[in-house]
Order: C-alpha cells, then sequence, then structure tokens
C-alpha cells in the first residue's frame, strides 16, 4: 500500500467542520464528550476571535500539502556530517597551503548553506512550472550551450577544462547538465507517456541524452558516464520493456567485472612495465596492476590503506592518519576513505545507509508523484545519487578505475552541491504538491 | 488488470499518470542502486578484514618515515673580555633548501599526462628575484635532483632575508589564489624551506685572535684558542623535534629544545690587548722589525692573562690565510709536508727524500701542501706553543733560589772579570759576560742591574745544580703552566731533566741559555716573584655564564705552589726596579711610573748563526706591581749581533706600558686621571731616526766603537761602564748604541760555544770531576 493517499477535496461548510479536524481522520461523535486538546482549545478560540472580527467570512478551501521534512533532514544531516569530515580530513593540508585549516571548511558552508537555502526555495515552487516545453528545452539547451562554450574555451587555449567562469563563478556545466538532461526527459516521457516503449520515442530519448554526453565526454569522461547512466535509468523506468535493459546491464556489470582480471593478465603476460602515454589508460593499467604502475595507483592504493587500516570502528573522528598529505586532494573525491579510516566500517555502512535513506525517500516521492513528469524527475536525481555514491565507493575500493566521481553532499565541491542541492530542492517541490487533504 | 491502465483511482487530475509498469520498474531502479551500495558495503568490509592489519602497518610506517626527526641546533656560547666586550658570538642564521620532490608533487598534470610547471617556474622567478642566484644553476639543480626533498642551496641566510622571502612568498601565493586567470590562478611558490642555523662571527676580527682561536661554521669544534680549550663548555646539546607513534596509534610531536652552549668570560682585557697588538705591529711593520715579536700582558697577584699578543695575526672571521709566510717559504713548508706525505700515501714503498719531492709532486701541490702548514703555523699561539732560550730575563731565578736558600747573602760582592773559562775536558769554552773587560766586584743586585753572567754563574756554582734546579723548577721551567689554551709546548725535554746537570749547562742555564722555556711559563714565573712568591695558574678564563647570562662559574685564581719567600720576591723587585732606573733596563722606563723588569738577550742555535731573541719582562707600579708585561723580539732584521739590543723589547714594553697603565686606572704621577691623555702623551714620536741609526752604528760590535757622547754611558759602582744603553728619550735625536746584554762566545779556534751538553757528560758526568783545562778550574771560577 502506498503510504499517502490522496482524497478528494471536499465541500464541507467552514461552519460544520471542526478546526482540529484533520483531514481523513475519523470525525469523533459530536455526542461523545472528548476532553479538547489544549490546541483544539486555542484553535477554536482563535476561530471564534476571526468569526468576531469577520462575521461573515468566505468558506476557506486550501489543498493541503505534504511537506518531506525526512528527506531535508536526511539531507541537512548527512551535510552537516560532511562537513565534520571536511573538516577533519583537510584541515592540515588546508593549513599548510592555504594557511588557514578551515579553508574548505568554511567554503563547504557558505555553498552548501546557500544551496540548502536554494532547494528550501525550489521545494516552495510548484515544480510544474517547469513542465512545458519552453522551460524543458530551455534547460536542456542552455545546459548544452554551456558545455559547448566550455569545450570550444578549452579548445581555444589548447587545454582541457572542465570549469566554465561566469562573473567570477566558477562552475562544472557537466553539473549544469545533468539537471538539464533530467528535466527534458521528465517532460518528454511525461508527455507520451505509456508511448515511450515506441521505438522513435526511445530513440529521440537516446538522442536527447547522447548530445551532452558526447559534449562532457572529451572532458570528463565520468561525468559523461553519470549523465548517460541517468538518461539510462529514466528511459528503463518509462519503458515497459525489461529484457533488453537487463541483457545490456548484465552485460555492462560483466564487463566491468570482469575487465580487471582480465587487463591484469594481459599486462602481466605481455611484460608491460613503461607507462602508457594517455592519462585515461594510465589510470586503466593503475586500476588492474596497481603493484606495477605504482605511481598511477598511488591515490587509489593509499585510499585503500585507508579504508583498511580503518578496521572495524576506526580510529575515531580526527585520528586519520592518511589524511596527513598521503592523500591527494582528500576532502574532495577520496572523502570516503577518511570516512572508513576514522570511523571504520561502522560509519561506512552508516553513511551507505543513510544515503540509501534519502534515495528511498525520493524514490517514495517518485512513486506518489502527482504526475509523471515529477515521478521522472524524481527518478533521475535518484539515478544521479545513487549512481555517484555507488561509483564514488566503487571507485576508492578498486572496483572501478579512478575517475573524478564525487560523493554528493560530503565531498567538497562547489557546483556539485549547489547542483545536488537544487536536485533535492525539485525533489522536494515533487513532495510538496503531493496533497494530503485540505485545511 | 492490465498494468497499462492508468491508475484512475489514485489520480484526480492530468493527463499522465504513474503506470504500473513505472511504479514497479522505480521499484527495481531502487533495489538494484540498494544491491549495489551492499554490494560495496560487502567489498569494503572484506578489504577492512583481510588487510586492516597489513593496511595498518603501511600507514604507520608511511607515517613513521614521513615524520623524519628534524635537529634543532644550539647555539654556540659566546666569548666575551672581561669588560663584556663581546669577542666571538653565533648568529642566527638560516640554510635555503630547495625541495624539487615537492615542487613536482604540487605540478597540475596537463591532460597528456605530463606536469605542468605551475610550481617550479614562480618559484625558480622567485628564488632569482629575491636572492639573486643564477637561474640557470637553479634550474640544473632542481632538474638534476628531481627527488631530492633537501638540497642545501645557500647557506648563513640572515634573518631579515628569510623574513623578506616568506613575506613575498605569502603575497605571491595569495595573489596567484586570488587570481582569475586559469594558469596563474595555479601558480605556486613552494619546495622553498629555511633551516636554523647559527653562524660563528668575531666582531672584532683579528683581535686576540690565538687566544680566542675560531670555531668551525656548524660550531662544533674550534680550533686553537679557548674556542678549542673550552670547546666543550661552549657547546651545546642540539635539541630534536620527531614524532613517534603511541599505543593508539596517534601520532605525538614532541620537541626537545636544544641546550645552548654555555658563554665564556675571558681575563683578556679588549683595550690592553689592542695597545699590545698595536705595539707589537708597529715594530713588526717598523723600520727594522722581526721574525716575530709577541708579548704577554698578566695580572701578577692572580695569574690573569690581559693580554696576548704576537705579530702572527688573521682574521677569525677568515682564518685561511697563510699570514705573512713568502712563497719561498710556503714551497719549503710544502717540500717537508710533501716527504710525510708520500711516507703516509705509499707505506710500502722507500720513502723520498726532499730533493726528490719535485719528482712526485707538482709545484702546486706542493705550494698546496705548503699552504695548509703555512696556516697552521700561522694559527699557533706563540706564547704558549713555541719555547726559546729565554736568555738574562730568566737571571733572577737564579738569584731567587740562591738567596733564598742563603746560599748567598744578599750583601755578598762577588768579582766580574769577563769572562769565565770551563772545559767538559775535550773542549775549554771561555764564556763571556757582556762585558769583556769585567764589571769589576758587583753586589748581587748589582749582578742583576748589569745583568752580568759571571755573577750568575759564580751565584750558580755556589748553589750546585740541585738546588738550582728545585728553583727552576718551582718557577715552573721544564713542566707546563697548565694555561687554559691548547697546545701549550712541552719543555721536558728542553732542559733540566734531571738535578744533575753538568757544570756547563749549569752555568749557561744561571743566565737562561741551554734550556728552553715558553713565554707563558717566564711570565707566570715572574708574577709568582712580584706577588710575594705564590706562583698562581696562569689563565684566561674568568667566569662561565650559561646561556641565559647567568653566572655558573667563577675561576678563582689557582694557587699552584709557593716559590720563594715574601722577602727574598722584595729584593728581587727592588733589584728590578733598579735594573730599569740604573741598570741595562733603562729603555724601558715609562714616564710618570717607576717600573721595574729585566732584560734578555738570548743567543739562538746554531750559535754561529749570530740570531738572538731579545726580550723584556717588566711590571708596573714598582711598589704593587699591577700589570706585568714581558715582551720578546725574535730575530730582530739585523746583521749578526747588531740583533742583540734588548731595547728592542724594552722600548715596546714601554710603550704598552705607557698607554696599559691608564686603561688599568693607574695614572702617571702628578697628573689626575681628568686630563690625561693617553694618545696624547704616550705614543712614541718617531722612533725611527734612532733604529736608522742603529742600524749602520749596530754593525760594529766592539765596545770600543761607541761613538762617544752620544750614549748615556752608565758606570756601575766600579766606574766601569755598562754598555746597557739607553732610548729611554726616544725624542733625541743623537744615535744610540744599544749593547747586548751578554756574549756567549766560543774560542778563537772558532770552535762552537756548547748549545746542548753531550748528554753523558751534561747527566752522569759532573764537570767538576773533569780535569781541569786551562785557566780554568772549578774553584777558579768562584770570584769574591
Amino acid at each position: 500500500m502506498p503510504a499517502y493517499v490522496h482524497h478528494q477535496n471536499r465541500r464541507i461548510p467552514a461552519s460544520v467542520q471542526h478546526p482540529a479536524q484533520r483531514g481523513a481522520r475519523p470525525q469523533a461523535s459530536q455526542g461523545q464528550q472528548r476532553p479538547m486538546y489544549r490546541n483544539e482549545i486555542r484553535a477554536q478560540q482563535q476561530m471564534q476571535m476571526q468569526q468576531q472580527m469577520n462575521p461573515d467570512p468566505v468558506p476557506v478551501r486550501k489543498p493541503k500539502h505534504f511537506y518531506d521534512y525526512s528527506l531535508l533532514f536526511g539531507v541537512i544531516f548527512i551535510f552537516a556530517l560532511g562537513l565534520l569530515v571536511i573538516y577533519s580530513s583537510s584541515q592540515y593540508m588546508a593549513m599548510l597551503e592555504k594557511g588557514d585549516g578551515q579553508y574548505y571548511f568554511k567554503r563547504q558552508l557558505i555553498i552548501g548553506s546557500f544551496g540548502l537555502l536554494v532547494a528550501i526555495v525550489l521545494s516552495l515552487i510548484d515544480y510544474r512550472f517547469l513542465k512545458n516545453m519552453v522551460m524543458s528545452f530551455a534547460a536542456y539547451l542552455g545546459s548544452c550551450g554551456l558545455l559547448l562554450v566550455t569545450l570550444i574555451s578549452g579548445l581555444a587555449s589548447h587545454g582541457k577544462t572542465r570549469w566554465l567562469s561566469i562573473a567570477g563563478i566558477s562552475f562544472q556545466p557537466a553539473e549544469v547538465a545533468k539537471v538539464g538532461l533530467i528535466l527534458l526527459l521528465a517532460y518528454y516521457i511525461s508527455v507520451h507517456g505509456p508511448n515511450m516503449r515506441k521505438s522513435k520515442h526511445i530513440v529521440r530519448a537516446i538522442g536527447f541524452s547522447l548530445i551532452p554526453t558526447a559534449l562532457i565526454l572529451k572532458q570528463n569522461i565520468s561525468s559523461a558516464f553519470i549523465v548517460a547512466m541517468i538518461a539510462a535509468v529514466m528511459i528503463f523506468v518509462a519503458v515497459k520493456n525489461y529484457s533488453v535493459f537487463a541483457f545490456l546491464g548484465t552485460f555492462g556489470m560483466g564487463c566491468i567485472l570482469g575487465a580487471k582480471p582480465l587487463l591484469h593478465r594481459v599486462i602481466i603476460e605481455r611484460g608491460m612495465t613503461s607507462r602508457p602515454e594517455k592519462y585515461w589508460m594510465r589510470r586503466i593499467v593503475g586500476w588492474a596492476a596497481p603493484e606495477i604502475f605504482e605511481a598511477d595507483a598511488y591515490q587509489t592504493m593509499q585510499g585503500m590503506y585507508a579504508i583498511g587500516s580503518g578496521g572495524m570502528t576506526g580510529h575515531g573522528l580526527g585520528e586519520s592518519i592518511q589524511k596527513f598529505g598521503k592523500i591527494p586532494e582528500v576532502q574532495n573525491d577520496m572523502i570516503f576513505t577518511i570516512v572508513c579510516e576514522e570511523f571504520g566500517f561502522i560509519g561506512a555502512a552508516t553513511l551507505i545507509l543513510l544515503f540509501f535513506y534519502i534515495i528511498y525517500r525520493i524514490y517514495k516521492i517518485a512513486y506518489n508523484a502527482p504526475d509523471v513528469f515529477g515521478t521522472m524527475i524524481c527518478a533521475g536525481v535518484m539515478a544521479h545519487l545513487g549512481l555517484q555514491v555507488a561509483l564514488n565507493i566503487a571507485v576508492v575500493t578498486m572496483v572501478i578505475p579512478n575517475t573524478g566521481v564525487t560523493l554528493p553532499f560530503i565531498s567538497y565541491g562547489g557546483s556539485a552541491v549547489l547542483i545536488t542541492m537544487a536536485e533535492i530542492g525539485l525533489v522536494l517541490s515533487v513532495a510538496h504538491q503531493i496533497r494530503t487533504g485540505t485545511v | 488488470m492490465k498494468t497499462s491502465q492508468p491508475r484512475t483511482d489514485r489520480r484526480d487530475k492530468g493527463p499522465k499518470r504513474l503506470m504500473d509498469y513505472m511504479a514497479g520498474k522505480l521499484s527495481v531502479s531502487v533495489v538494484l542502486i540498494g544491491l549495489a551500495l551492499f554490494a560495496l558495503l560487502i567489498h569494503i568490509f572484506f578489504i577492512q578484514r583481510d588487510n586492516a592489519e597489513n593496511y595498518s602497518k603501511i600507514v604507520l610506517n608511511q607515517r613513521q618515515s614521513e615524520y623524519e626527526s628534524r635537529t634543532i641546533p644550539y647555539r654556540r656560547g659566546d666569548i666575551y673580555d672581561r669588560n663584556g666586550s663581546r669577542l666571538a658570538t653565533s648568529e642566527r642564521v638560516y640554510i635555503l633548501i630547495l625541495d624539487p620532490a615537492q615542487m613536482r608533487d604540487y605540478e597540475g598534470i596537463n591532460a597528456d599526462g605530463t606536469k605542468t610547471r605551475n610550481v617550479i617556474e614562480p618559484t625558480i622567478a622567485a628564488l632569482v628575484e629575491q636572492f639573486g642566484f643564477d637561474e640557470q644553476d637553479l634550474r640544473e639543480t632542481i632538474s638534476n635532483n628531481p627527488n631530492s626533498s633537501y638540497i642545501r642551496y645557500m647557506k648563513n641566510v640572515s634573518y631579515d632575508k628569510k623574513q623578506e622571502f616568506v613575506a613575498y612568498q605569502t603575497r605571491k601565493n595569495e595573489e596567484f589564489l586570488a587570481s582569475t586567470d586559469p594558469v596563474i590562478g595555479k601558480n605556486r611558490i613552494r619546495g622553498v624551506w629555511f633551516e636554523d642555523n647559527y653562524k660563528r662571527s668575531y666582531p672584532y676580527n683579528s683581535l686576540a685572535c690565538s687566544v680566542i682561536g675560531f670555531a668551525s661554521s656548524d660550531g662544533m669544534n674550534g680550533s686553537g684558542g679557548v674556542e678549542q680549550y673550552y670547546n666543550d663548555i661552549l657547546t651545546g646539546v642540539n635539541g630534536r623535534e620527531y614524532g613517534y607513534l603511541d599505543d593508539e596509534a596517534n601520532l605525538e610531536k614532541v620537541i626537545r629544545p636544544a641546550v645552548n652552549g654555555d658563554s665564556l668570560v675571558l681575563t683578556i682585557d679588549a683595550t690592553i690587548q689592542n695597545i699590545a697588538e698595536k705595539y707589537i705591529m708597529q715594530w713588526k711593520n717598523g723600520e727594522i722589525g722581526s721574525k716575530s715579536a709577541a708579548c704577554v700582558v698578566m695580572n701578577p697577584k692572580n695569574g690573569e692573562i690581559l693580554a696576548m699578543a704576537s705579530t702572527k695575526t688573521f682574521d677569525l672571521n677568515n682564518p685561511n690565510t697563510t699570514g705573512d709566510y713568502t712563497p719561498e717559504e710556503i714551497y719549503a713548508f710544502g717540500i717537508n709536508e710533501a716527504v710525510s706525505d708520500y711516507k703516509l700515501k705509499n707505506p710500502g714503498l722507500v720513502s723520498i727524500t726532499s730533493k726528490e719531492v719535485p719528482d712526485h709532486y707538482s709545484r702546486e701541490e706542493i705550494m698546496k701542501l705548503g699552504e695548509t702548514i703555512a696556516m697552521y703555523q700561522n694559527w699557533r699561539n706563540l706564547c704558549v706553543s713555541d719555547t726559546y732560550e729565554p736568555g738574562s730575563t730568566q737571571k733572577i731565578f737564579t738569584v731567587a733560589g740562591a738567596l733564598e736558600e742563603n746560599v748567598i747573602s744578599e750583601n755578598d760582592s762577588f768579582r766580574c772579570d769577563g769572562n769565565v773559562q770551563l772545559s767538559d775536558g775535550i773542549h775549554t769554552w771561555k764564556i763571556n759576560c757582556v762585558n769583556r773587560n769585567g764589571h769589576g766586584i758587583l753586589d748581587v743586585t748589582g749582578g742583576i742591574t748589569n745583568s752580568c753572567n759571571v755573577v750568575m754563574m759564580n751565584i750558580a756554582f755556589a748553589e750546585k745544580a740541585g738546588t738550582f734546579v728545585k728553583y727552576e723548577r718551582l718557577f715552573g721551567f721544564g713542566g707546563y703552566t697548565g694555561v687554559d689554551l691548547p697546545a701549550e709546548a712541552n719543555t721536558e725535554n728542553l732542559g733540566f731533566q734531571t738535578d744533575e746537570i753538568g757544570r756547563t749547562q749549569l752555568a749557561t742555564n744561571s743566565f737562561g741559555q741551554n734550556f728552553n722555556c715558553t713565554m707563558i711559563q717566564m711570565a707566570s714565573a715572574y708574577c709568582s716573584i712580584l706577588n710575594g712568591g705564590y706562583y698562581y695558574k696562569p689563565h684566561v678564563v674568568k667566569q662561565i655564564l650559561s646561556a641565559d647570562g647567568a653566572l655558573k662559574e667563577d675561576v678563582q685564581p689557582l694557587l699552584v705552589r709557593e716559590t720563594v719567600s715574601a722577602s727574598t720576591c722584595d729584593f728581587i723587585r727592588k733589584a728590578l726596579v733598579e735594573t730599569v732606573e740604573n741598570g741595562t733596563g733603562k729603555a724601558a722606563r715609562v714616564p710618570g711610573y717607576t717600573v721595574g723588569g729585566k732584560t734578555g738577550t738570548a743567543q739562538k742555535q746554531p750559535r754561529a748563526a749570530k740570531t738572538y731573541v731579545v726580550s723584556f719582562c717588566g711590571f708596573a707600579p714598582a711598589e704593587d706591581p699591577a700589570l706585568l708585561c714581558y715582551v720578546i723580539v725574535d730575530e730582530p732584521k739585523l746583521p749578526g749581533e747588531a740583533a742583540a739590543h734588548s731595547s728592542f723589547a724594552s722600548e715596546i714594553f714601554s710603550k704598552i706600558m705607557a698607554e696599559a697603565l691608564p686603561a688599568m686606572n693607574i695614572y702617571p704621577e702628578g697628573t689626575d686621571a681628568g686630563d690625561y691623555q693617553v694618545a696624547d702623551m704616550l705614543l712614541p714620536a718617531e722612533e725611527g731616526d734612532s733604529h736608522q741609526t742603529m742600524g749602520s752604528g749596530g754593525s760594529t760590535e766592539e765596545e770600543e766603537t761607541l761613538p762617544e757622547g752620544t750614549v748615556n754611558v752608565l758606570t756601575n759602582s766600579n766606574g766601569e761602564p755598562v754598555y746597557e744603553t739607553v732610548s729611554v728619550d726616544s725624542l733625541e735625536e743623537e744615535s744610540t748604541e744599544r749593547a747586548s746584554d751578554e756574549y756567549i762566545e766560543g774560542e778563537d779556534d772558532g770552535s762552537e760555544l756548547p748549545y746542548m751538553l753531550p748528554e753523558n757528560a751534561g747527566i752522569n758526568e759532573p764537570i767538576v770531576e773533569l780535569p781541569p783545562a786551562e785557566g780554568s778550574s772549578g774553584e777558579e771560577e768562584e770570584t769574591e
């Protein structure tokens, strides 16, 4: 049974309905002498006062909205935990490099708080203002435009950059593109509904996804992969078919899990010792054969040492050893290793559970969303968060090659935090439009 | 129910509704995500279960090795003079350390995998700008040592310079950080460290160089002087900063601070030292000059050395110099050194002679070896490390011993016939007095004032070898004084090996020949006479202060032994005053003071070379001696016996005392401290004149050639002239003739005077038992 039951708006004269009576709650029979709660008394008094001031009131007919405090506070909690770990892990290096131990902590606190504010504001706006072709395409094309600008400016300066600076604020357009694609696909799916099973629509949806994927791919393989995977999950949800997805999913998993032993064998048998020229190839060989390509596996091996040395209960907050300059960019992609080192397996399990709780909340909202558009937004955000968390942990535990995937809400990183918070805001907005009755 | 049916029961409005299959797929998605996360959690569990111990070890090892301990250098103690002037100090400086490994670590990575130069380039630019380093050299150093974290690139960076660079680095890095440019924004200045260090410096450069000595740049070792002798006190203990992992694997950072070295307060008075050095150098650079000259100033009351100067000087801040040695001398040193060097390096081979050296060594190599030796020679402290035959200054100890043992009385008289003849049975020697015609009848005081060899020989014969040697030993000859300076010469085998010295040796020893002593021995022995018979250990350190300036040890004068009675001392002191007033030491007179002292002119070995060491050991004020000053001049640069004038030393003494006494708050009679000006009154005027005339006049050393009327010809009680002359009044324009104190002359047949008696003759066979040679016998030598 779904948890939230929607009720018809019922016309009940205001004069008849007791203000303390809520929604579907069975009314107490008038005959029974139930002592009134204090709030009921206060409400009654207010009502009376209102009637005195305005003897002929217009009957109030206001839908009662749901607000998912569980999700909001879940996110706040996990963000606060992230701040704690950022401070613990980055204090030493920040002191050395920036001269301020709280450098990363402060910046994360400011941008995260701002992100939370954005999320709350978004949550109070009806998300359906986005539910039209203009808005969804504007979001999608705008983000693709930003990607294009980044790509061109990167090409112009003969380098590759993931960052775009507008009015002095740097951000990663790839993050924006994720939201743009989620909105567009959600709109497209909501328009076509069950017709999504038609190959025409599937091809179009894939086409929509491939454009930003291709634009990002040149600069950031992992982000491109995440964008593609978000689209894949959304299409998976929208399309009735299982078998193709099951096949593709199994094949992909098999590739990932089988690649490492295979590559390792190839490297050993061929006696490969010289480092490959390509950067991404170095990461792959470092992942497949860390004992040979020590330099390329340095960051992840140091992360593995941190995870492994944590044990069941960890060293305790602030007691990480690896954070003292051993793990490069520890407050960023590798922050989960410090969680493992300081809080051990129990801490890691708790954090993963917290993430899963947030994902579960988003799933519930998707399930009960007022419309398919809302459902698909939630599905996209859920896919995004789930993928980021899973990929980040997979990277630090060397299940997959080292790619630059951040841990949502925990890792330091301005634009990623802001975008993730905004996505949560959209989800909260969807939740807010779930009506649980009228006031 | 058809799953594709819209779930109208749940939706009140809106065209699109959540299909059942969508709900199912959503659930499948969330379950898959959950499973993935669960699988990862299991993976983490296995990583931790299987590797916890191993990885923990790696982590701890890495941490431990990374946290290398750092040495915190101690500060070497300062050296002050007795008035608190800082003679040696340690300044805090820094060593600039380059860390190319860190620079590389923090470089960004280009898309093609190569490192950017975001750190190296700005850092090189900053170093070049701030320190003016050679850019090419910096680049090479960094690129040649890419994995090094510790390159000492520059030593002795001052605190100010270091602060300036650190401020510059901070400012620049902030600028980089604030920059919006993607390239500049990543630039950083990194990998430059500063390590604490100290640099030894000597504010007075060459002042008292041989007393102070110099310390190695790391402050660990001292060479020469108190820097060497008191090295253990001046050095401290290095501190350490290190980390260790405690039981809970927490890294504990421990700083064990350095223990700084103690400071020394010397007995040296920088003012007097300066005065002494000034006149020694004036002599050295004067018209005559000498091979070397040296001076010791002491406080007779407690054995404190106030000044110790010699012609060998060097800048303590830059001690590696060969001093005054000529290339020829250095080459000669090099030849000698090469011989032993060859022997050392080729232990199996036949050693080479000095003539073969050029076959094995190039001139450059020889010069290099020679320069090292010349440097060592230049660092020698003449006053404690060099020995010489003292000459007549020794005579007072011959007298003191005889008086003390009542062998003679103060009123005894002796006849001087100009010489004493001695024989060991093979050779016969005629030992001349300064006056070859003889002084006639002299009492004991007269023997000292006239520096009469014959009187001394007779006294020595009277007191016999045993007594003579006993007193020589009491006065510290033939041993060590124990002065707190390194490399004190061992004089044990340079005379007085046994109580039973031979007669000839006894005779020559009685006037200070045929045994060697050091300046510090002679000065200390004089001090014991002047203070009433107490022999204090000569010393240069007065106090030891802790690093924070607290008094740690007050060095008390150490009374080594009592030498002779106060009455004997009194007699000798008066005789010495008489010597300067009316005797051979007139050149030593200091206007406004009554001074006492004894001249000395010793003939060096080989005797035929006719080279001399002239000296003067004197004191002032006469009644209550506060300063003792002993000056020697080694080999005045005049030919033959012209060099044998103790007045060279006496004049230096006079000049030094004239300035040093006011500096000790002892003012000339008839003046007030207020209107007394040292420079005006006491700086000697043109002494070149007298030297010049003396140079020409000195070529004939016969007493008959004394220019009449130009010299204060002094007569003794017998009316005989004493050829000890005088240039007290150096403004006097007449040329002055300087007579030597004593002559030791071989027979006309050319046989040498014994400079070292044959061992068996000297030690085992007392000369009295030998068959008397012509005209000389034990009895005859003693005159009444």
